[in-house]
Formats: C-alpha cells, sequence, structure tokens
C-alpha cells in the first residue's frame, strides 16, 4: 500500500534543473533507498517531500494528508548536516523536541531505539560523530511519524558508527515505520533497502529491489586481469564474455559465466607465455549497473 | 562570552569612565527660565546668554529648574517669575564670584531689575558615575538586542531553524522564542548593572521610579530586538551581521548623549539624533535614575518613538528574513 506518491516533480536552480519530472511510490513498511552521485538530486527531491523546499511542478501526495503543506507529524526528517544546541545535553535536546509535540513522556523509548544511554548528560559538542547522528535520527523520530527521511545518515563516519546506524535503521523498519534513505553508498543501499531508486543529473534512471537491479545486469562477474605484456583484443576472439574494455595495464572482462571464461582466458595467457602477474574477480553490483547506466561510475 | 560583552563590559565600562570623565552631565548649566514676564529677546535674557554656559530654556518652569538645581543637575537656575526681580539659585560658598558677575550683567542691561541671590548648603553633585550609568545600562539594552540577530543567522546558517522546522516550529515562533529569551537577558543585565552600580559603584541613582524605568526597559529590549531581527535580514553571514552591528551601535552610542550631553554635539547632529530611539531613551531613563521630574510629553515622545522603530523593524525584518 502506497503511504508516499510523488509524481512528475521538478524544481531548477536558476537554469540548472536538479530535479527532472520524478515519479516513483513508496510503499507502507518499506526502506526506499535513493542511489545517486553527489549532486543528482537526491537531497533536493526529499526536501520538496519534506516540505522544506517547494517545486515548480509536479505533486507530493502523503497517505492520509491530502494537502502536503502540513504533514510534520507525518513525516519525521534527518537533514544531511545539521548542528545543534551544543551547550545542552543529549537529554535536554531530546526533551525539547519531544516538548514540541508533546511527547516527553515517551523519552525513554527513544533513548533506547538509538542506543543514546550512555551519554545522556553529554553535552552535544562533546559527542562523536556516530553517537551526533544516532542523536539527529532520534529528532527525526520525536513526532513519531509513519514516514522517516533520512539525508545520508552515515556520511562522514567509521565502519563501526555505519555498522550501529544501520541497525538502529533496520529496527525502525522492524517498528513498522516507512524510511526514505539517501546515500551514495552502495553496500549500504543492497544492505538496508528494499528497494532502490537511482538518480543521476536529476532525473530517475532505474527504480527496483536491489536484486531486481542486479538481475538486469546483463552480466554476473567482472574479471580484471593484468598480463605482461598485455593481452590484446584479437588474442580474445575465441573467449566466452559480455564486454571487454581495456585500460592502462588492465583487462577488464563482463561476463555471465565466469567459470568458462576465466579457464578459457588462462588457457590463452599459457599458449602465448604470458605472465599473470593479477587476476581480481568481482561480482556484479550496482555500482557496474550506474556504470552501464550513465556511462560513469557512482563516486564520479 | 556573551555574559563578559553584555554584563561584565559595560561595568568594566562604565567604572573606567566615572574615573576618567572629570565633569559630565550638565553640572555646568546656567539654565535661564522664565514664566511669561521674559522672553528670550528681552534684552536682560539676551544679555545673560552671553555668559558662558548659559542656556534659554523655554520648556522648563521656574520650579522645576530650581529641582534639577537642588538636584545637582544644574550648576545654576537663574529664574525671572516676576518683572523687575531675577532670582539666581546659587550653591552657597562655591559660586559667589559667578553670581558677582551675573548680577553685573542684569544691572547693565536693567539698573531696575531687583537681583535676589537664593544661596542653597548641601546640594548633591551629579558625579560622573551617576551620568554614565543609566546611558550604560541603555547602551547595553541596546547591544544585547542589535547583536541578537547574529544568533538567528548562525541558527539559520547552521541548519537548526530548517531543523526547527521539521519538526513543525512555524517561522513567529521563532521570532517570538527569540525576542521572549533575549528579553529576559535585557532585564537582567539592567538589573545587574543598576544594582552594581548603586550599591559597589556607589552611583547616586533613585530607584523609586522602577515602575517606569522597567517597563521602558521592557519596550526598549523589544525595541533593539527587532532591530537586531531587521539587521540579521539583510545579512548572509553573523560576521556581516555583527560589523554592521557594530558599526551603528558605537556612533550611536556617542551622538545619542550616552557618554556626553547632547547639548555638546552639534545642532545638526542634535536634530539627527533625535529621531534615533536611543536618543529620547537615555535622556528619559537618566532623568528617572536621577529623580529628574519628567513630562508625560517626554516619556511618550521616548515610547512612542521606540514603539514606531519597533514595529517598523520587526515587520520589515519578519518578511526580509531568509529562512534557507
Amino acid at each position: 500500500m502506497n503511504v508516499l506518491q510523488v509524481d512528475k516533480l521538478t524544481k531548477s536552480y536558476g537554469d540548472k534543473k536538479v530535479v527532472d519530472e520524478i515519479s516513483f511510490q513508496v510503499n507502507r513498511g518499506e526502506i526506499f533507498g535513493f542511489l545517486g552521485p553527489n549532486g543528482a538530486g537526491k537531497s533536493t527531491t526529499i526536501e520538496i517531500i519534506a516540505g522544506l523546499k517547494k517545486a515548480d511542478g509536479g505533486k507530493v501526495t502523503v497517505a492520509d494528508f491530502p494537502s502536503h503543506s502540513n504533514t510534520t507529524s507525518s513525516i519525521g526528517v534527518q537533514l544531511q548536516s545539521t548542528d545543534l544546541y551544543k551547550e545542552l545535553t543529549v537529554k535536554e535536546t531530546l526533551l525539547l523536541f519531544l516538548n514540541f509535540h508533546n511527547r516527553s513522556h515517551v523519552l525513554d523509548e527513544y533513548i533506547e531505539l538509538t542506543k543514546l544511554q550512555q551519554v545522556l548528560d553529554t553535552k552535544v559538542k562533546h559527542l562523536s560523530g556516530g553517537q551526533r547522528q544516532r542523536l539527529s535520527l532520534s529528532l527525526a523520530l520525536v513526532a513519531d511519524p509513519e514516514i522517516v527521511i533520512l539525508d545520508e545518515p552515515t556520511v562522514g563516519l567509521d565502519p563501526q558508527s555505519r555498522r550501529t546506524l544501520w541497525g538502529v535503521i533496520q529496527s525502525l523498519k522492524d517498528r513498522g515505520k516507512t524510511v526514505i534513505l539517501t546515500t551514495h553508498f552502495m553496500d549500504e543501499a543492497e544492505e538496508l533497502c528494499d528497494r532502490i531508486a537511482i538518480i543521476d543529473h536529476g532525473r530517475l534512471i532505474a527504480l527496483d529491489t536491489p536484486v531486481g537491479l542486479l538481475e538486469s545486469i546483463p552480466y554476473g562477474h567482472t574479471l580484471t586481469l593484468t598480463t605482461e605484456p598485455q593481452i590484446t583484443e584479437s588474442e580474445l576472439k575465441d573467449l566466452k564474455y559480455e564486454s571487454i574494455h581495456f585500460s592502462d595495464s588492465d583487462t577488464i572482462i563482463h561476463t555471465a559465466q565466469f567459470t568458462e571464461t576465466l579457464s578459457g582466458l588462462l588457457q590463452i595467457t599459457e599458449q602465448n607465455q604470458m605472465e599473470v602477474t593479477s587476476l581480481k574477480l568481482k561480482n556484479a553490483g550496482l555500482e557496474e549497473l550506474f556504470l552501464l547506466l550513465t556511462g560513469k561510475e557512482l563516486r564520479d | 562570552m556573551t555574559l563578559f560583552w553584555f554584563l561584565a563590559f559595560p561595568l568594566i565600562l562604565t567604572t573606567l569612565f566615572g574615573f576618567i570623565v572629570p565633569n559630565v552631565g550638565n553640572q555646568s548649566k546656567l539654565v535661564i527660565v522664565s514664566d511669561e514676564s521674559y522672553t528670550k529677546d528681552s534684552p536682560v535674557i539676551d544679555k545673560l546668554l552671553s555668559v558662558p554656559n548659559a542656556e534659554w530654556d523655554p520648556g522648563l518652569e521656574p520650579e522645576e529648574a530650581v529641582e534639577q538645581f537642588t538636584r545637582g543637575y544644574l550648576a545654576m537656575a537663574i529664574t525671572a517669575e516676576k518683572d523687575q526681580e531675577i532670582s539666581l539659585h546659587y550653591r552657597d560658598g562655591q559660586d559667589r564670584e559667578l553670581v558677582e558677575v551675573l548680577s553685573n550683567v542684569i544691572k547693565q542691561a536693567d539698573s531696575s531689575i531687583e537681583v535676589k541671590s537664593v544661596p542653597y548648603e548641601d546640594i548633591q553633585t551629579i558625579r560622573p558615575i551617576d551620568f554614565i550609568l543609566p546611558g550604560m545600562i541603555v547602551l547595553t539594552i541596546m547591544q544585547i538586542g542589535l547583536f541578537g540577530g547574529t544568533t538567528l543567522l548562525m541558527d539559520r546558517n547552521s541548519q537548526t531553524l530548517r531543523r526547527l522546522k521539521t519538526n513543525g516550529v512555524t517561522a513567529s515562533e521563532i521570532i517570538l522564542s527569540h525576542i521572549f529569551s533575549r528579553i529576559l537577558l535585557v532585564i537582567a543585565a539592567a538589573m545587574l548593572l543598576t544594582f552594581v552600580g548603586k550599591y559597589i559603584l556607589r552611583a547616586n541613582i533613585d530607584l523609586s521610579n522602577w515602575y517606569v524605568i522597567l517597563p521602558i526597559a521592557f519596550i526598549a529590549g523589544i525595541c533593539f530586538l527587532s532591530m537586531g531581527l531587521l539587521i540579521a535580514s539583510m545579512f548572509r553571514s553573523p560576521e556581516a551581521g555583527n560589523i554592521f552591528s557594530q558599526s551603528i551601535n558605537f556612533p550611536m552610542a556617542f551622538i545619542c548623549g550616552i557618554f556626553f550631553p547632547l547639548s555638546t554635539m552639534p545642532e545638526p547632529l542634535q536634530k539627527f539624533a533625535s529621531i534615533l530611539p536611543l536618543t529620547p531613551l537615555v535622556e528619559t531613563t537618566r532623568n528617572l535614575f536621577l529623580a529628574i521630574e519628567i513630562s508625560g510629553m517626554q516619556l511618550m515622545v521616548t515610547v512612542g518613538l521606540l514603539v514606531i522603530w519597533g514595529i517598523s523593524s520587526l515587520g520589515l525584518g519578519s518578511i526580509l528574513f531568509k529562512w534557507e
């Protein structure tokens, strides 16, 4: 069942179109991922959904709220980077924001959910990056919203803090919340999201489950081979593969049947008396899908 | 840091000025007043005005001038209450030579006029600290207001305002809470400066008018906080807002009579200063603290100017302030 419907959303800054007729819907209780490089239009899209920016065109419909103008109790937002009141403690900050919604009685629930028990009396200015993000997340939840929007929640965090935050996000889903998550980390999107929308230059270029997206890649694996001397395309004419390209010293082969391709490749190097100095095998992932769809790497 | 600038700094400045400024206030002023017997053009008044520091004050009644003199606010009160009689109210034992000079001046202008010398004993003297302290309290109120807008700019730039908005806090609620929280600081700072000034620095100020001073401080606080909001609406960064606030803060302090009497300023500057909210505020507050009687009109002008400046600034600031 849809909890959010976005139709042909557009937004421009001057001549630059940052959101270009984006349409999608989010189902109740799912984690919906927005994946794309910096500047793709992810943040603008969710800021429009959250009511922080006005769209130039298109429509956002939140379930049970025919008018999108007053949805603060239905949508909780964790902004990409915000300072909090540095001199307040974690507990004081939580109470302040809970009081905006007359919900100070549920303080303990939020402390437990975001694992902030150990730092309740710590001033915000003394929190680590991960603790600050968890506090920031808990502030997005104080109104007990049905939809929680998280804008790049793990940027700048160490691996352990990222994992902790992933656990918190997963527990939100377990509690029946709908989560909209923007990220440019593919592992994060694959790990957390039920469905992923890939966005680039303000346009939605793919939308499916992680499995569905990966299955849409015409090859399953990528082999990166370095030989001395470098192998040529003519030497690979009998090899089975989907696509191939050559970099400085590497030969990159995309294949759907990597066992067959790998054995053929080793035979060719042996026949041609080439020395294999490096051989890497990688499962095709969202990075490769993005490369296929846009012709550039996601980290660009 | 905030506490230093808004509480400790004014106290330090007050103390310093109290010691380094030797003669402030209107203690050198010889005010000439009259009922309807004389005008400024009368030959004797014209002659008296040639005496240094002599000043004709048509807005002051003779009794009021004498009262100001007895409270130590004037060097001498020269009252001409009926034809052919002028009284010189002076400090006994201090200004006898001046009285003789003035008597001669009057006799030269009109020998038929009877000059009455009225000596007073134990006239209080307004020390520099008495003069400076009310001005410093007003200056502190202005500073808290003008620089208060910087906090909004900082909260906007750190996206704290955005976070508040995502939690359903409206723009008007943010502005009202900003003003309310700083009004508390204004009142606290004004009270602290008053008590430190009176009981530690031993300023000779009268607190019996507290019920008038407090509402005026409240209205002044709202006025200057609104001006701070207007300043914040004009700039992108807190630093730029601070520089602008500073650039109007000090000139206003100097031309509006906080450190020096307004009468010592050039006339065009006096006219300009009279439309600024600080000028009547300083004068009214000082009169209230020094127990000098003020007219209802003066009070209305003071409050009126504060209200006009406050409402205009609040309205414009609320419209122009960019929340993103």
